[in-house]
């Protein structure tokens, strides 16, 4: 693989030799002409999307997980440099050269070919040309130069600098790294700075030629030009980093980052160690000159070169994955830095002219130049801020406690952050997550699997226990049930993973990922399925009677516990009230459509809660078996667990039906009252949107979509009164506020949140938010309508104006509570 | 038609009787089929083609029409440096060297990769087809070599320190 980025065409120097046919000065890295440049390169294209996940040369390098390829990538990879060459002549490999120039042009135009008229390639389609780049269309081309316009930088490296400027440009370039990481290309930020240019082309073959002015004697260059060196040779350093662990993990691309460095390479071949070394030199240097520099900015230097020396050491550390801890330590350390800097950015003399647009037409890019990326340097340093933030936070996924605590606390609250931390830190958390397919750089993927499972439907379980592998005899049970469980392992672990990678994508991606996850969990759950049934045969269960005849669940004969699928179902029916929460946080339902939404997500909540009745009764029955047979502290403990999750997750699905049931009445009241219109939609009906909307879920057989009637009618409920309905929904609202008391007065470790208690509170505190604010609103309403006749419509009538969608500080994003002002129709 | 699996390679000229010639001693083309001809003996092969902003483009030949607009594949697009650069070297270069008679100048000319490309017939000033020396016939490679000689002593006649590139 690497070979092919030594042939890349990057960093192409034709040497020109005028009168001269002198082969000495060919170059000698090009390749000769002749071969067949085309098929190496298709190779490694299929070789990438067969799975690899290997980095190569830059122009092939896109992640290999099948997400989208940049649009660059879809061109054929360039063949080899072409060869060394004179215009005009020169046959030094063997080519000549003919001047047809005349005889072309009368071919073409004045004699032969008509008007439309097409002398072309058989292998060649018109179609293909589409895409091809005019010549001289500025819009297309981006070698294309307005008149008297030069293509090269005037802008002079080696003209001697004030520390003041180094500490602006290094000030500017904080705004483009973070542009950066914020998802702008590398050629409208970093690469827009002359300096990191100049250094980084023509490629730098020993860390000596990585500077801006080259060919200099060692020891020799001015301080402040070696202070700049340093801090440039820091941060190209780390950005190959971050775009190197990028790349490894899932993300969007262009979405969530861009990847692509233009064929420049960021200085890959060097080690860290010598870029440390010269950072520190750096240090020591602005040490030495502090007397005639002044104190004030030979420190607001060292701060720079410090948090970049700082940044090189968290990027080393996060591959350890092992004490939170130590890792922690530079994280803090920028924390602190950062500070300074900001306070200190006033020393610095901004020089604009350092950063140049034009360098994008040298880029392996296709792209006319686009504007640089400009944040402000108050929104850079909130963003710093939080990034360091978020990365001492992300550590935190390394004390693992518990299988819940890990996926549905600590991932999903650290990615329901607003603003959700940036993809680097992202990829950092996939990072700690799977790396190898070691969970959290300790456990393997079964340990994960059996905590959660022992967790959710298998405390104490002679299914789980780790001395079935050790029997070897096959006709023995253990073998059997340490068989049909591994066969069991190996099918949802994959799914299982998958919800967590999930997560860590951006908002939009994850809704969309899930909706295909939950195709995969219904034919888990079908696996599951037929392994429970080999299961209940090996351990000799007894069916029982569920619901318990008392309850009014007569006439069904005994069913077995089926754990597994139980398990399975409960991971469905998750993904997919997650799906539909996530389309209220993104926004993706008209405001007539909410009612609907909220009443579907209390049917699967109480689904949910229906599932987790059940698994609780199996379980207890077996926990009342084994409390005869005086079981373990261990077991004990086991049933503890498992028991406060089952207690905790229907609590959870109790608050979500009750407010769902509170918001859909809260919606059909205010459609009825004309306070929210559907817009005209003259091409479709209710039922195609409805079709459409619940597409994700028409291919789930369990929980079965409601037909679009039951829909209907449930959503309206044409039979209540208005009044009823706001009765309804305050009652819900009410039990809400009850079951949410009891939820934030859970502990760390009771409500599955260990490692992120503070983000789950702050979720349960938006929830108590949201609740009291649809309690004024429903409150509002009840009281104009007793005021004023319940046959009152619209706005006007009523006194009221109501908004919808308008995000409002301290509510939870998946809680859409409308908003209403009570107005005086004088 | 269907595309191949793998492009051909650019210096492929497989079923193509009349690949190899000296373009020198073709007559310019009067005649429909004639000019036809001539064009297709070109497709596929490697051109380089100059612009009017002295830029220089070399790919695969794939297309063309009666405006002389050129599709090329796998292009790639060299540039000379800009003339204040040549100047300076070539001054540079003059003052180094203590021979007076010597005017070699080195210098880098940028290239990169573009890919498929229209050029636009009102922009191309030059279109050069390259064929390989050891194809043509020993008496052809002579005369190419004694022509291009003879350009050269013209342009050292005209130029005094200027890099000529097109």
């Amino acid at each position: 693989m690497s070979n092919t980025s030594d042939s890349e065409p990057e960093n192409l120097t034709r040497k020109l030799n005028d009168l001269s046919l002198n082969p000495t000065t060919t170059s000698t890295t090009t390749t000769p002409p002749n071969n067949t440049p085309q098929q190496q390169p298709y190779h490694h294209h299929h070789a990438a999307a067969g799975g690899g996940l290997f980095g190569f040369g830059d122009f092939g390098a896109q992640q290999g997980q099948g997400y989208q390829p940049y649009e660059e990538e879809l061109l054929p990879p360039p063949p080899p440099p072409p060869p060394d060459f004179i215009m005009g002549g020169g046959d030094q490999q063997g080519i000549v050269a003919f001047d047809v120039t005349s005889k072309f042009r009368a071919a073409a135009g004045v004699t032969a070919l008509e008007l439309g008229e097409l002398v072309k390639d058989g292998f060649f389609s018109l179609f293909e040309s589409v895409g091809a780049l005019e010549i001289m269309d500025p819009k297309m081309d981006s070698g294309c130069l307005a008149p008297g316009e030069s293509l090269d930088e005037d802008y002079d490296v080696t003209r001697v600098l004030s520390p003041g400027e180094v500490i602006g440009i290094i000030d500017q370039m904080f705004c483009l790294e973070m542009a950066w990481y914020q998802g702008y290309p590398l050629s409208q930020t970093l690469l827009t700075n002359v300096y990191i240019d100049r250094m980084l082309e023509p490629e730098p073959m020993v860390l000596g030629d990585a500077d801006f002015i080259r060919r200099k004697a060692v020891g020799e260059g001015e301080t402040m030009h070696v202070v700049l060196r340093a801090y440039c040779l820091g941060v190209v350093k780390c950005c190959w980093y971050i775009n190197d662990r990028i790349k490894f993990e899932h993300y969007y691309e262009e979405e969530d980052f861009v990847t692509n460095t233009y064929h420049r390479s960021l200085l890959d071949s060097f080690e860290l160690n010598e870029i440390n070394e010269e950072l520190m030199a750096a240090r020591r240097l602005v040490h030495s000159v502090r007397h005639t520099i002044g104190d004030q900015l030979a420190q607001a230097l060292g701060f720079r070169l410090e948090l970049r020396t700082a940044f090189l050491r968290a990027i080393e550390l996060s591959v350890l994955r092992s004490n939170p801890d130590s890792l922690s330590l530079p994280w803090t350390q920028m924390e602190a830095v950062w500070e300074m800097i900001y306070k200190s950015r006033h020393l610095g003399t901004p020089v604009p002219e350092a950063f140049s647009t034009k360098i994008q037409r040298r880029l392996a890019s296709t792209m006319p130049p686009r504007p640089i990326v400009k944040l402000s340097t108050e929104e850079t340093y909130k963003h710093f801020k939080k990034l360091f933030a978020d990365g001492i936070d992300v550590l935190n996924v390394l004390n693992y406690h518990d299988s819940q605590s890990l996926l549905q606390n600590f991932v999903m609250t650290f990615q329901s952050q607003k603003p959700q931390p940036l993809v680097y830190i992202r990829t950092l958390l996939q990072s700690f997550l799977f790396k190898d397919m070691i969970i959290l750089g300790k456990l393997s993927i079964r340990h994960v699997i059996d905590d959660d499972l022992s967790l959710v439907v298998l405390p104490a379980s002679k299914l789980l226990d780790p001395a079935n592998d050790l029997v070897e005899a096959p006709h023995h049970w253990r073998f059997a049930l340490a068989h049909q469980m591994e066969t069991f392992r190996q099918r949802a672990a994959q799914s299982y993973l998958d919800i967590f990678r999930a997560f860590c994508q951006n908002r939009c991606r994850i809704r969309r990922t899930l909706c295909h996850s939950i195709q995969d969990w219904e034919t888990v759950q079908l696996d599951a399925e037929q392994i429970d049934q080999l299961l209940q045969h090996q351990i000799e269960e007894t069916p029982l009677v569920y619901p318990p005849t008392g309850d009014g669940g007569g006439g069904v004969g005994p069913t077995y516990s089926l754990p597994l699928s139980s398990w399975a179902y409960l991971y469905k029916l998750r993904l997919m009230e997650w799906i539909v929460q996530l389309g209220f946080e993104l926004e993706i339902y008209a405001p007539d459509e909410l009612g609907g939404m909220y009443w579907y997500l209390s049917e699967l909540a109480r689904s949910r809660a229906r599932l987790v009745d059940r698994i609780s009764f199996f379980t207890k029955h077996r926990e009342a078996g084994q409390q005869a047979a005086s079981p373990s502290a261990g077991q004990e403990a086991a049933f503890n667990q498992s028991r406060q999750y089952l207690y905790q997750t229907s609590l959870d699905a109790a608050i979500t039906w009750e407010m769902a049931d509170a918001l859909s009445n809260l919606y059909a009241a205010l459609g009825r009252l004309g306070l929210v219109v559907a817009p005209p939609r003259p091409y479709s009906t209710d039922e195609m949107r409805y079709d459409v909307r619940m597409k994700p879920f028409a291919a789930i057989g369990m929980p079965e979509l409601p037909s679009w009637e039951v829909y209907k009618a449930a959503t309206d409920r044409r039979q209540v009164e208005t009044g009823r309905l706001l009765d309804d929904a305050s009652l819900s609202l009410e039990q809400a506020s009850r079951g949410l008391e009891v939820m934030e007065r859970l502990s760390e470790k009771d409500s599955f949140s260990v490692g992120c208690f503070e983000r789950w509170v702050g979720g349960v505190k938006g929830q108590t938010v949201a609740v009291d604010r649809a309690a004024v609103v429903v409150e509002v309403l009840k009281r104009r309508l007793e005021e004023r006749g319940e046959d009152k419509k619209g706005g006007k009538e009523l006194g009221l104006k109501v908004e919808i969608g308008k995000a409002v500080e301290g509510g939870h994003e998946w809680w859409v509570v409308p908003t209403i002002e009570e107005i005086d129709e004088a | 038609m269907q595309p191949p699996l793998f492009p051909l390679s650019r210096n492929n000229h497989r079923g193509r009787s009349k690949a190899i010639m000296n373009y020198d001693a073709l007559p310019t083309p009067s005649s429909k089929p004639e000019a036809t001809d001539f064009l297709q003996t070109l497709l596929n092969k490697n051109l380089r083609v100059g612009t009017t902003d002295g830029r220089m483009f070399w790919g695969s030949f794939k297309c063309t029409d009666s405006d002389c607009n050129l599709v090329l594949q796998h292009t790639y697009e060299y540039r000379p440096p800009p003339l204040a650069q040549l100047q300076s070297a070539a001054a540079a270069a003059a003052a180094a060297s203590s021979d007076p008679q010597s005017k070699k100048v080195v210098m880098d000319m940028t290239s990169r990769y573009l890919g498929l490309v229209v050029v636009p017939g009102q922009y191309i000033t030059k279109i050069e087809v390259e064929e390989f020396a050891s194809q043509l016939k020993a008496t052809e490679r002579k005369q190419q070599q004694q022509s291009q000689q003879q350009q050269q002593q013209q342009q050292q006649q005209t130029t005094t320190h200027k890099v000529e590139i097109s």
